[in-house]
């Protein structure tokens, strides 16, 4: 039990391990094939047995039939050979004396109504003189009658009618050279003479040709390869179809061992080749009829029948595979389309279209799948609505960053001011502070035009300049192209804070910030340069990544907070460039893509998407 | 997928092929051997002479698959229309013929030409071997021999003369009977020759003035020869013995006129020309082109006996 248990695991793992790495459709059809083959082989066989046994069934039958009949029809003629015996001897004989009567005229009587199957009627006595014969004929001088085989069978049986093998008649002269193939009936008969019994032989010579006609005409019956053949208790030969093949030695027959048998019907190996014999004994005869059937003729039928049987579950083979494919197809497509959009959604398409139909088992899967997949793009697009939300308000902290220090200088300049009744400077810097904040708020957007971002440096350079007491001076050259164009807002003011308190403090009067903006291609450049006292590569360089030393001394609002405003709006790829010598100032480039400014790209930059660009540039 | 699609149209393929052989099979499954149309040329064909060959022709035909015409003729004028109607069966289609030549002693070449297009079996002819010719026929050395042992078996040989009709010797079987027959006769008796040798009944006329005490026939028309000449001169002293085959030769076997007597199997010649024809007409005869078939030797005694009956009595009237 174990053992079958472990080969039956050993196929499935083997079946798994192979169909495991077949398509759905190829492991439904080969399934439902291999199923099939062996149900379709299952039955191609059982039919093939099937007919091959009604077939060699029908065939015996047919040849049982045929010995029945023939049997029928020899007895009925010997029945008549010995009626006619019998008639002769309780008729004629037995009511004569022939010392003074003959058997002549009834005799001949009998024979000329039977003729057609006689050659002769004979009366011998025992030693052998004819008393009566018809028809009438010459006897042969040298026929030596007691000496015949049917004289000696009569006289040594009394009691019994004797027939004889077939043999040429050897008793009477023709002189038409005619001799007759006989089969001789005889049988020891009283005879009277005189008033005295004596014994004596009547001959019945029957025409051999009229057996052999009932017999060739089975045989010529027969559609296959089957014959007839009668012998005699002895086994001789009486009559076969190759009767003269077999004196010849051309063929063989197994009548000796027919002669043994007991049983009405066997199977036996004779000549190379296995037959089927069936023997009938011949009543009063001691003959036999056998009926022998090669099996070799049950061949074509079975070949014909084999082939008929392949040829049908092949075909129901090939239909079976036919609608296995069709069938499996029709289970396989749904699911193959349903994988098709999981493949889709896993070579990164967000929104698959995920397909529906199919089973119901398919469409539910289908379905579930959609639902998950709009689940995780839910959760995706929360992700996203929460992280802008987490980004916007650290932005909006980084902005909020600039008003106390910057609110609390101006201020205290505008007190100082309005203390020391300077109070159109006062009217000045508060309009300036005025626009300036209008500018930051701007109704809450991040993003600004261009031109209200320079506007915005203009406003605080200017309250700059009133608070430094004009210790520098500053000029703005943007070219009119990106006025309209989107920008972050507050990124050029800490920068132009950063010049004036790391480049202008130092400076007596002669110091210079410039304002430049330009494009170049799909990007947009603002420069703030100055001629301060600017610093070397790697202390610039550094202005990018160390925050803490910037907010130590300046408004608070750093290059690096600008930096990381630009980068998380447009991408890594934007920011800021610082490019600084000692003695000779710093430049600080501003690189931005060129978007112009529309209600659906400042939407867009809003959500945090990257419009397309006019350049054809997209992120 | 194209690996499973392979897959596929191998196991398709392999199923068509099936359907093929099976269809193959089932339309050529019951189809038989082809059939030969063979035409039988015998003179006198309505003869009962010729009822064990037909039987033996028509149970070899069964075997080989051939169908036999044996063409209705009266005894043969002689070779030019024994030719003529071989050749009028061959153009109406005959595949082959089997013939028994009424005149073996100068065949001719129309023959020659006759077998050099066709398959030709020649029964019982005594044509020299060398033409090639199928031949289904008994050997006549030993047929001369079997006759002389007959005679052999008389008592006091020695001191009686023996005459031999030596029938046609203008063929080779005639010469090898007589060869057989003389050779055999000298084994035992040292100086034997025959006192006269007769072809023809003019020839047996003439020599007859002195009857022999044997006369031997050493074919069936020299025997037909002796028992008319016998008959016509009514004398019974002669022992006559030789080979035949008529129904008047067995009977006058069986009525003592004829003391010894070689019969040939004549079923069995027609059984083996049968065969003989279907091998030349598939060309697979090889060397085989003679076959040897066999002859009894019988005396009235023996006549009787099983084996013998069947020969001599081929017909079942």
């Amino acid at each position: 039990m174990d053992k079958i248990r472990g080969w039956f695991r050993k196929i499935t793992e083997r079946s798994g391990k192979y169909v495991g790495t077949r398509s759905i459709q190829m492991t439904i059809a080969l399934s439902f094939t291999v199923v099939s083959v062996c149900c379709l082989c299952f039955l191609g066989v059982l039919l093939y047995k099937q007919f091959s046994r009604k077939e060699e069934t029908l065939m015996q039958e047919n040849s049982r039939q045929l010995l029945e009949q023939t049997t029928i029809n020899l007895e009925d003629y010997l029945r008549s050979m010995r009626r006619i015996s019998d008639a002769m001897y309780y008729s004629v004989i037995k009511d004569k004396d022939l010392e003074n009567e003959n058997l002549d005229e009834e005799m001949t009587l009998l024979y000329e109504a039977n003729k057609d199957n006689l050659v002769s009627i004979a009366c011998y006595t025992y030693d052998g003189k004819l008393v009566e014969a018809a028809p009438v004929a010459n006897e042969k001088q040298d026929a030596a009658v007691t000496s015949q085989e049917w004289f000696e069978d009569a006289k040594n049986q009394l009691e019994n009618f004797h027939f004889s093998t077939p043999h040429v008649q050897n008793l009477f002269d023709d002189l038409t050279y005619r001799y007759y193939w006989v089969v001789s009936l005889s049988r020891t008969v009283d005879l009277t003479y005189g008033g005295t019994s004596m014994l004596g032989v009547l001959l019945v010579d029957m025409n051999y040709s009229s057996i052999e006609r009932i017999l060739d005409k089975a045989n010529m019956s027969t559609v296959s390869s089957e014959y007839i053949y009668l012998m005699d208790t002895d086994g001789e030969i009486i009559y076969h179809p190759k009767q003269e093949l077999i004196r010849m030695g051309g063929y063989e027959e197994n009548n000796l061992s027919a002669i043994t048998a007991e049983e009405e019907s066997w199977v036996e190996s004779f000549g190379g080749q296995k037959r089927i014999v069936t023997q009938r004994p011949i009543s009063y005869t001691g003959w036999k009829l056998v009926s022998v059937v090669p099996l070799e003729s049950f061949e074509m039928g079975r070949n014909s029948t084999g082939y008929l049987a392949m040829m049908l579950v092949s075909l129901a083979l090939l239909t079976t595979v036919i609608l296995n494919q069709f069938v499996s197809a029709r289970i396989a497509k749904p699911l193959r389309r349903l994988n098709d959009s999981v493949r889709e959604w896993e070579t990164g398409n967000l929104k698959p279209d995920i397909y529906v139909g199919g089973s119901l088992e398919v469409v539910h899967l289908g379905r579930t799948l959609r639902s998950t997949v709009k689940q995780i793009q839910d959760l995706m697009q929360d992700i996203v609505v929460k992280q802008e939300e987490k980004r916007k308000s650290e932005l909006d902290a980084l902005q909020s960053q600039i008003n106390p220090h910057f609110l609390y200088n101006t201020l205290d300049s505008i007190v100082w001011m309005i203390t020391g009744e300077r109070y159109d400077d006062a009217v000045f810097m508060i309009t300036q502070l005025a626009s300036l904040f209008r500018i930051s708020l701007s109704r809450g957007k991040t993003i600004i035009r261009i031109e209200d971002e320079i506007k915005h440096a203009e406003n605080y350079m200017n309250i700059q300049k009133i608070r430094y007491k004009n210790a520098f001076e500053t000029s703005f050259d943007i070219d009119p192209e990106i006025l309209s164009c989107c920008t972050v807002k507050l990124i050029v003011q800490p920068i132009l804070e950063n010049a004036i308190y790391y480049g202008m403090e130092a400076m007596d009067g002669d110091g210079l910030i410039m304002v430049r903006g330009y494009r170049e291609g799909s990007d947009i450049f603002l420069e703030v340069s100055d001629n301060g006292l600017g610093m070397p590569e790697e202390a610039a360089a550094r202005l990018l990544t160390e925050g803490e030393r910037t907010r130590s001394r300046g408004s608070g609002v750093g290059l690096l907070n600008v930096h990381n405003r630009i980068q998380l709006r447009f991408g890594a790829q934007y920011g800021l460039q610082i490019e600084s010598c000692p003695d000779e100032g710093m430049t600080v480039r501003i690189h931005i893509p060129y978007i112009p400014y529309t209600e659906e790209t400042c939407r867009q930059l809003e959500e945090g998407k990257i419009p397309e660009q006019e350049g054809g540039r997209t992120e | 997928m194209n690996r499973d699609r392979i897959y596929l149209g191998i196991v398709t393929a392999m199923i068509i092929m099936v359907i093929i052989y099976a269809s193959y099979g089932l339309l050529n499954g019951g189809k038989e051997e082809p059939h030969y149309s063979v035409s039988v040329v015998i003179g006198n064909s309505g003869s009962d002479q010729w009822n064990a060959f037909k039987e033996g022709l028509n149970q070899g035909a069964n075997e080989s698959g051939i169908y036999l015409d044996i063409v209705s003729s009266s005894a043969f004028s002689g070779l030019a229309e024994e030719y003529t109607i071989l050749e009028r069966e061959l153009e109406n289609g005959a595949d082959g013929v089997i013939a028994a030549l009424c005149d073996t002693s100068d065949p001719g070449g129309r023959l020659e030409e006759i077998a050099g297009k066709n398959q030709i079996v020649l029964i019982a002819s005594d044509l020299d071997l060398e033409n090639g010719y199928a031949l289904v026929q008994p050997d006549s050395h030993k047929i001369g021999r079997a006759i002389a042992e007959m005679v052999l078996k008389e008592k006091n040989v020695d001191g009686k003369t023996v005459g031999v009709v030596s029938g046609n010797q203008r063929t080779l079987a005639g010469r090898q009977r007589l060869a057989g027959f003389q050779t055999r006769m000298q084994e035992e008796c040292a100086d034997f020759t025959a006192c006269f040798l007769a072809k023809t009944e003019a020839e047996l006329e003439k020599e007859m003035k002195t009857p022999p005490d044997i006369l031997v026939a050493l074919d069936s028309s020299a025997m037909e020869l002796a028992l008319d000449y016998l008959q016509k001169k009514e004398t019974s002293k002669v022992r006559l013995y030789g080979e035949g085959r008529s129904e008047r030769a067995v009977y006058c076997l069986d009525r003592g006129m004829i003391q010894g007597m070689v019969v040939q199997d004549e079923y069995a010649m027609g059984y083996e020309s049968a065969r003989l024809i279907r091998k030349c007409l598939e060309h697979s005869t090889g060397s085989m082109t003679q076959v040897e078939t066999g002859f009894i030797s019988v005396t009235k005694e023996e006549m009787h006996e099983k084996e013998a009956e069947k020969i001599l009595f081929p017909t079942v009237h």
